[in-house]
């Protein structure tokens, strides 16, 4: 450990003396200061944090990963260009540890850099949301909605998975049905079909939603019910409604006139106490729009949720720059097995190639799920090419889905908490399974590796 | 002669190296078929012009590259199994340290590459700024030290583990005549203290004087090698020293000579080598105060010789009881299918013993007067 340690040590300080930092964090800066004041928000107090958490804090990280890749390239194989590596390597240190170490020195300094640009960030937040500068609504709106955690419940869903095989089963029936969908893909298929129909709301009628609250939930925060809908026409764009919040056998009931556009996110804030005993929050909307009759759709995924309090803004703040500080380690084990097999140029190549490679995941996805790809539209295809595409475009999506994860600066941004299960399911993938599978690979590659060949 | 191979720190047989291309196509065959072994406690020079061999040698010790064929045993164990190289010290060709790190900083990070306590560190470090002269240096980064100056870090780098095997990679390189001498005593010193030493060098001299066998490569096949004394005695020659003579004397002398011999003898006076005047300019010039840059220490780190004494000890008696008993001290290896010895051809046995008593009286009466 502490020859790791030893490694670590003199790559930040060769990082720190080379000014390398210095200039990353005037960089930094000049991003944290100068774009808020370069981009136009919406006027609004959502907007400006927006401005500065998601965009501003997005370009750091944007630009950290760049750094991290190069200097995780630079770190072994300038030390090979320039033959330092030999004085290194003919001491008693495994060839993991220096992998481990130039590693962990990265880590430090990538979290040394987050640590910085988080405060200025946070600083800045506080400095242009001071209560002076605000009236109460804002105040209010800052305190309970953005500079705040909030944990996100969908409503329950209706178990629809019988429904779903039975109508899936009866359109296989059918003798135009294409032969080539699985009955896995209709059942799948089916079951979107039916929730549809679950969540939209013909002229007149009335949908009830009822949502699992958390038992600890805190009695004295308000909590806000976020929805929207799609229109089924598409020139009428607003639509009036009714909503009912609470139960029947509610005392703090509530009936709620809306009169709201489709297709955009519309919150309701909520302060009596409206729970069933057993804990349930019941929800309801009524499709009173009868002047020009028109069926709404809720989305099933994030048609409506209630947002409860769940923590403050600060700590939230904490876990996402964790899981960002962990994205960012795995860039950098990325480019330290990149730089020890590789030259500068070439490890940079590779590294940029597979970090690419993760910004096209749902791509791979889209491709992974085609049947064929020289063969008709509808067709299996059979030929050569469409079987060796079919495996490459699998076998690509069994790689990098599981990498696949939502940008927790969006939910900073709106309030919304990020949990500790998040940064422990990315710890878990990008450092300890894909990280650790990149450093075994490393480890065994960069052992093999003549390191005193001539240059 | 059957070695004890627990005495061989490098151990090396039929050893090839050839270096490939991108394509694994054969590009260089940078060592063929080297058979070598090094002796615990010799100090053994690798000798050869550019690309014949010997920093593929080196590297191929050191773990940094791999045999194509052959089998290599550095301290009786793979030379890239890491229990190895805790033993090992190595200076490079050229000091390639970091630039932006100070000399204690760097003595620093290397030794706790060797696991070595904090306490050891610090004693380790201070002993050898002083010896190398750099104390005064300690907290000035690598990158502004002179070549001279960064050499002599590299070689405390590589003694910070007190090591077994030295292996040093032109250490004079860079250096003055008065830090050339210094590692050259230094390396007396580490043989002294039954250190192993492989020495790589260019300057032939500096190979000379500090060397007990050296190899020659050439075209990455092994040439020569053999104990620096018998590769270089003329056997069939004789080289007399005497005191100041007087003409009268020396006109004698040279008459029982030419009787000796039967040919005219070559008189000179001998000449002290330029390293010598010079080193000797500067002593003097230290005497009066005066300094230039580098502080010159004397003194060896402690910590390397200390382990070593009794050892030393027990190796010059060694050496002095191999004397005694007629035996070579370190035996030259010969090479297969050398040529024999030719046996000097003088004159008879009869006239050489007579001219030998005649010149011993006349020098015995030389000295009395």
């Amino acid at each position: 450990m502490n020859k790791i340690l030893a490694i670590a040590s003199i790559s930040l300080r060769t990082t720190v003396r080379s000014k390398i930092v210095l200039s990353l964090i005037v960089i930094l800066m000049m991003v944290i200061i100068g774009l808020p004041l370069s981009m136009k928000s919406d006027a609004t107090i959502s907007g400006e944090v927006q401005i500065l958490v998601i965009y501003t804090l997005g370009i750091v990280i944007a630009i950290l990963s760049i750094a991290t890749l190069w200097a995780g390239c630079a770190a072994i194989s300038s030390e090979i260009a320039e033959r330092q590596i030999h004085m290194v390597v003919s001491k008693p240190v495994t060839r993991f540890q220096i992998l481990l170490g130039k590693w962990v020195g990265l880590v430090v300094l990538n979290t040394a850099l987050l640590c910085v640009s988080g405060l200025a960030v946070y600083g800045l937040l506080r400095w242009n949301t001071r209560p002076s500068q605000l009236n109460s609504e804002e105040i209010q709106q800052l305190d309970e909605e953005i500079l705040v955690a909030r944990r996100q419940i969908g409503p329950q869903i209706p178990d629809v998975d019988l429904e779903a095989g039975k109508t899936a089963d009866e359109w296989m029936k059918a003798p135009d049905f294409p032969s080539e969908i699985s009955r896995a893909e209709a059942v799948e298929e089916a079951r979107k079909t039916i929730l549809r129909k679950a969540f939209s709301v013909p002229p007149g009628a009335t949908i009830t939603w009822k949502f699992d609250l958390p038992s600890r939930l805190r009695k004295d925060q308000p909590f806000h019910i976020r929805y929207k809908f799609a229109s089924g026409r598409m020139e009428i764009t607003t639509i009036r409604g009714t909503w009912t919040i609470g139960g029947p056998d509610v005392p703090g009931r509530a009936t709620i006139e809306g009169n709201d556009t489709a297709e955009g996110f519309h919150t309701m804030r909520v302060q009596d106490d409206v729970f069933s005993p057993d804990g349930t929050l019941e929800v309801s909307y009524k499709n009173t729009n009868d002047q020009r009759p028109v069926t709404i759709f809720f989305p099933p995924q994030d048609g409506i949720s209630v947002f409860v309090y769940s923590g403050g803004f600060e700590i939230n703040l904490v876990r996402t720059l964790l899981i960002l500080l962990l994205h960012l380690s795995f860039l950098s084990a990325i480019g330290v097995v990149a730089g020890s097999l590789f030259s500068l140029p070439t490890a940079a190549f590779t590294a940029l190639y597979l970090v690419v490679l993760l910004k096209f995941i749902p791509y791979i996805e889209i491709m992974a799920a085609r049947k064929s790809f020289v063969s008709g539209p509808g067709q299996q295809g059979n030929g050569f090419l469409d079987i060796f595409l079919i495996l490459f475009y699998r076998g690509m999506r069994l790689l990098v889905s599981p990498l696949k994860s939502p940008n927790p600066l969006d939910s900073l941004g709106i309030g919304e908490l990020v949990p500790w299960s998040w940064v422990a399911s990315v710890f878990v993938v990008k450092v300890v399974v894909y990280g650790g599978a990149i450093a075994l690979i490393g480890r065994l590659l960069f052992y093999r590796r003549e390191l005193g060949l001539p240059s | 002669m059957i070695e004890k191979s627990d005495e061989l720190v490098v151990e090396a047989t039929g050893l090839t190296k050839i270096f490939r291309d991108f394509w694994h196509r054969p590009k260089v065959k940078a060592l063929t078929d080297l058979d070598l072994t090094v002796r615990k406690g010799e100090v053994f020079g690798l000798l050869g012009p550019n690309g014949s061999g010997k920093s593929t040698t080196i590297k191929l010790i050191l773990g940094l590259l791999h045999p194509t064929q052959g089998r290599l045993r550095v301290l009786q164990q793979s030379p890239r199994d890491v229990k190895t190289k805790r033993k090992i010290g190595y200076l490079p060709e050229e000091s390639y340290l970091y630039p932006y790190l100070t000399g204690q900083e760097t003595l620093n990070f290397y030794g706790k590459l060797f696991d070595l306590n904090g306490r050891e560190r610090k004693q380790r470090i201070d002993q050898l700024l002083e010896m190398i002269g750099l104390k005064h240096a300690r907290n000035r980064v690598v990158g502004e030290f002179s070549k001279g100056m960064a050499r002599r870090i590299g070689l405390a780098q590589a003694l910070i583990n007190d090591p077994e095997l030295v292996i040093l990679d032109e250490p004079t390189s860079g250096l003055d005549p008065l830090g050339t001498r210094q590692v050259k005593n230094l390396i007396v010193d580490l043989k002294k203290a039954n250190k192993t030493v492989i020495l790589s060098s260019h300057l032939l001299s500096d190979v000379e004087d500090v060397c007990d066998r050296v190899a020659i490569l050439y075209g990455g096949r092994l040439r020569v090698t053999g104990a620096v004394h018998e590769l270089l005695e003329e056997q069939n020659r004789y080289q007399v020293m005497l005191p100041e003579l007087s003409p009268d004397k020396l006109k004698r002398v040279l008459e029982l000579l030419r009787e000796a011999l039967g040919d005219e003898p070559d008189v000179d006076h001998p000449r002290v080598s330029l390293e010598n005047l010079f080193l000797d300019v500067v002593e003097k010039a230290q005497t009066t105060g005066d300094d230039s840059g580098v502080k010159h220490a004397e003194n060896v780190a402690e910590f390397l010789g200390h382990t070593g004494e009794e050892k030393k000890t027990n190796r010059l008696d060694e050496l002095v009881e191999q004397k005694s008993d007629g035996e070579e001290a370190l035996p030259a290896e010969k090479e297969e299918g050398a040529p024999p010895e030719k046996a000097p051809e003088v004159m008879d046995e009869e006239s050489r013993r007579a001219a030998d008593g005649k010149l011993k009286n006349f020098l015995s009466e030389s000295a009395d007067d």
